[in-house]
């Protein structure tokens, strides 16, 4: 080895990431209303990689923005109300409580050719159910039997009602893939992906880019306009948003309201800002003392002040989270809106009441990136007030789920929670004690009851009304903070019309289209 | 014969260095808190999912066992795929590399075309005001952090001036000009300390040169100071100058994972952080495994040039 003669400066460099980006303008525009253009790739900065496109094996709820250009779902939803609208499943009756039966879209074909029929149907739903990779095996858990009763008609015999199914077929479980794709490529379907929707599959690269082109035999005519989507991945909301402005992609998603003031500077982008059903809540373990205490559970709903959490960490422009349902939802209850408004006094009163007059400390889990961060040190700030010391515990988003609701560690929770399609859903998934997200795993007397209640019936204002019961022992009995809803907030370049905000918070490119 | 021999036993020191690194890699990223299983099985995962998870991915075999199975693979050229999303590693390798080599060579060459210039100017005006700025640019070059600096560019240069791309990357091979156009601005802002430490180095080289005696006995034989400089001065600061070089090479492959995400550049370094987070380790063990063949070279073309520009060095 030849001896280094010369001896270098040492050189440090501080790797500090932040700062934001420089600048962009907000106009409030709706989707457009002129005669669609046809043509165009549009460029989309995606803040994050699908972890699958195989339906089935995906992780993250992030992943339906990659997998709706590219599959269907036996039913759909409305995107303001998310009520249940067919899909590839062009009606649905539940001819007894317990027998659903699908009447399926005809003359639709996968991307590969392969038809989509009762057969193809069959395939998918026993496949959420049986492949190893499924992370959904227990989505059709109420299911008992599936049969192709024709050749465009399933029969699914269930173990006891179930309202929610419908909603449940517009998840992952009811996300088409072709047969024969899933059966030629294997282990490597994820990276082939197959459906029936507007986009085929083109390219992955990963944390690079996700390619699909049009589907030149798509069976909605006319549609899309789209001639496709580069999903750009780019990490930071800052950059995908400094690529907008710079006229490099087309339109970027997941920006945070905080981000509006940089927007509304610059005069060469449009947005859209639409209401979501996500949520911030902190999630309470009410197993552990003192918060199997109802009044210590109440006192952190009052202790909080949602209007001051919103100006911290949304600017503001959020709606308010009283209760676990926003006001655009069809079950939602107005009644709960103003059970615990912000009160300090009520707060330490309850809290005395409970045998804690000088307060006591707690922990709380939350991911570590900044965004999460600000939210938690405005939570602990405000719950000081009342008395309360938080002790802080940081992970990743999955480290941090898995340790309060697996190894069932910290007392609470402070993540984001994305909803599910149907409310009975989202209040089993949340409060039922058999549920993974219930890590106390403990519920109020006549929840399950009131419950089952909500499913008893079709009609929606027979269910809004069984909702709102439960909405109420929920909020009774405090199980849960709920603070502030997520927004959807959504940049563009001017010539992009036609986006439509929907109230899953999951971006969808059925009805955009580029002006020339 | 004996030249080729030397670099013959310099490859093999190769093999060593690879298995030590890749295994110290994965031993630290066993330490990491965290879990792929965790990810892989998504939010609701039940705890016998995320046993079965470990038992499809072949997570819950021994540390060594799954260790040796990677360097296995790797020893046939497989670099196997990716454990979160499937991709083969080698392609995503491969694919993303000539990104940061081009930032990196970008890079480069803007520190020697500006460092050099900058530290002769130093060298042969000792103490004078050129030379107090250039040693106020370089301390300035030094300790601004790259990714400031880019964002910076980014708003003047991009977003302002619209002159230049403010993201991405494009392949040279699809559009040769495209690609130098998207580099221009993530390797100026990584430039910064390259400029600082090349001006620097060679200032203090020079001026030791052009401070001794026989640059004296030169100038008394009556040599014209362009003569002494260009014949004698940097000739003899060439090997230091070397070194130097291939120390920036090394450190610029590093420091291009801020840049790549400033830039959002689909680079290897943005590719390593995203595994490491996730604790993908194949992916990490491919990128370690590229890294370290590519300072190994860096290190060996450098030790093979000084022995053309300095007789006087011999290879052992």
């Amino acid at each position: 080895m030849t001896a280094r003669k010369t001896k270098m400066l040492p050189v440090s460099r501080r790797v500090v990431m932040g700062g934001m980006a420089a600048g962009a303008s907000l106009a409030m525009i709706g989707p457009g209303r002129a005669a669609p253009k046809r043509g165009g790739i549009l460029r989309v900065a995606a803040d994050f990689q699908p972890t699958n496109l195989d339906p089935v094996a995906g992780s993250q709820g992030g992943d339906f923005r990659f997998l709706y250009p590219i599959y269907q779902s036996l039913v759909d939803w409305e995107p303001d109300t998310l009520k249940p609208k067919p899909g590839l499943a062009t009606k649905w009756t539940f001819t007894d409580p317990t027998t659903l039966v699908l009447e399926l879209r005809q003359n639709v074909k996968f991307h590969d050719g392969t038809p989509f029929n009762a057969e193809a149907a069959k395939f998918n739903l026993e496949r959420s159910r049986t492949d190893p990779k499924s992370n959904i095996k227990n989505d059709l858990g109420s299911v008992d039997t599936i049969d192709a009763s024709g050749p465009y008609q399933i029969t699914l015999k269930l173990k006891k009602p179930n309202a929610a199914l419908p909603s449940i077929l517009a998840e992952r479980a009811g996300l088409m893939a072709s047969p024969t794709a899933v059966q030629k490529f294997g282990g490597d379907y994820p990276r082939n992906p197959v459906g029936t929707g507007p986009w085929k599959f083109t390219a992955w690269r990963d944390n690079e880019i996700v390619s699909v082109r049009r589907n030149e035999s798509y069976w909605q005519s006319g549609q899309p306009y789209l001639d496709g989507i580069d999903f750009k991945i780019i990490a930071d909301t800052n950059i995908g948003l400094r690529s907008v402005i710079a006229g490099e992609n087309d339109l970027v998603t997941s920006l945070s309201s905080a981000q509006k003031a940089t927007v509304d500077r610059e005069s060469s982008v449009a947005s859209s800002f639409g209401a979501s059903q996500a949520m911030f809540p902190i999630w309470i373990n009410y197993a552990r003392p003192p918060f199997d205490d109802v009044r210590v559970r109440q006192a952190l709903n009052y202790a909080v002040d949602r209007n001051v959490f919103n100006k911290a960490t949304m600017a503001g422009l959020n709606e308010l989270a009283p209760g676990i349902l926003p006001k655009a939802h069809w079950a939602y209850d107005p009644s709960i809106a103003n059970r615990y408004p912000h009160d300090v006094a009520k707060a330490k009163e309850l809290l005395a009441a409970a045998g804690h007059p000088n307060g006591f400390e707690m922990s709380l889990i939350g991911p570590t990136d900044e965004r999460s961060r600000q939210r938690q040190e405005v939570i602990i700030e405000q719950l000081k007030q009342v008395g309360i010391t938080v002790k802080l515990m940081g992970f990743s988003v999955n480290d941090a789920i898995k340790s309060f609701f697996t190894d069932k560690a910290g007392d609470a929770l402070l993540i984001l929670w994305g909803g599910r399609p149907d409310p009975t859903m989202t209040f089993r998934d949340l409060f039922s004690k058999e549920s993974f997200y219930n890590p106390a795993r403990t519920e109020p007397d006549g929840y399950a009851a009131a419950l089952a209640e909500t499913e008893a019936s079709q009609d929606f204002a027979v269910r809004a009304k069984a909702l709102s019961k439960v909405q109420n022992i929920v909020a009774d009995n405090a199980l849960m903070v709920p603070l502030v809803f997520d927004s959807q907030y959504v940049v563009f370049g001017k010539k992009v019309k036609g986006y439509t905000p929907n109230l899953f918070g999951r971006p969808r490119y059925d009805d955009v289209y580029i002006e020339s | 014969m004996k030249r080729w021999r030397w670099a013959g036993n310099r490859l093999l020191q190769i093999v060593p260095v690879i298995v030590l690194a890749t295994f110290l890699v994965f031993g630290l990223l066993q330490l990491v808190p965290g879990d792929p299983a965790v990810t892989l099985a998504g939010d609701s995962a039940t705890p016998q999912r995320i046993v079965e998870i470990r038992q499809i991915y072949g997570l819950d075999r021994p540390f060594l066992v799954q260790y040796g199975t990677w360097l296995g693979h790797a020893a046939r050229g497989d670099l196997s795929k990716s454990l979160l999303s499937g991709e083969p590693v080698s392609e995503s390798i491969l694919h993303r590399l000539p990104n940061t080599l081009l930032v990196v060579a970008g890079s480069l060459f803007l520190s020697l075309l500006i460092g050099v210039p900058l530290g002769v100017a130093g060298a042969t005006r000792p103490g004078s005001r050129i030379d107090g700025f250039i040693t106020a640019l370089s301390s300035f070059g030094v300790a601004v952090p790259s990714f400031w600096l880019g964002m910076m560019l980014v708003s003047i240069f991009a977003l302002g001036l619209r002159w230049l791309p403010a993201t991405g990357a494009v392949s040279l091979g699809d559009d040769f000009w495209g690609a130098i156009r998207h580099a221009i601005l993530p390797s100026l802002a990584l430039s910064a300390s390259g400029v600082a430490t090349i001006a620097r180095q060679l200032r203090s080289a020079l001026g030791e040169v052009l401070a001794s005696q026989y640059v004296r006995t030169l100038r008394a034989k009556g040599l014209s100071s362009g003569a002494i400089l260009w014949k004698h001065g940097l000739k003899n600061v060439s090997v230091p100058l070397l070194t130097v070089i291939g120390l920036l090479i090394n450190r610029l492959l590093g420091a291009t994972v801020v840049i790549e995400a400033v830039f959002a550049i689909p680079g290897t370094g943005s590719l390593v952080v995203n595994a490491a987070i996730g604790k993908d380790f194949p992916v990490v063990q491919g990128v370690v495994l590229t890294m370290v063949i590519l300072v190994i070279v860096t290190n060996l073309i450098v030790d093979a040039l000084y022995t053309f520009l300095d007789p006087r060095v011999s290879q052992p």
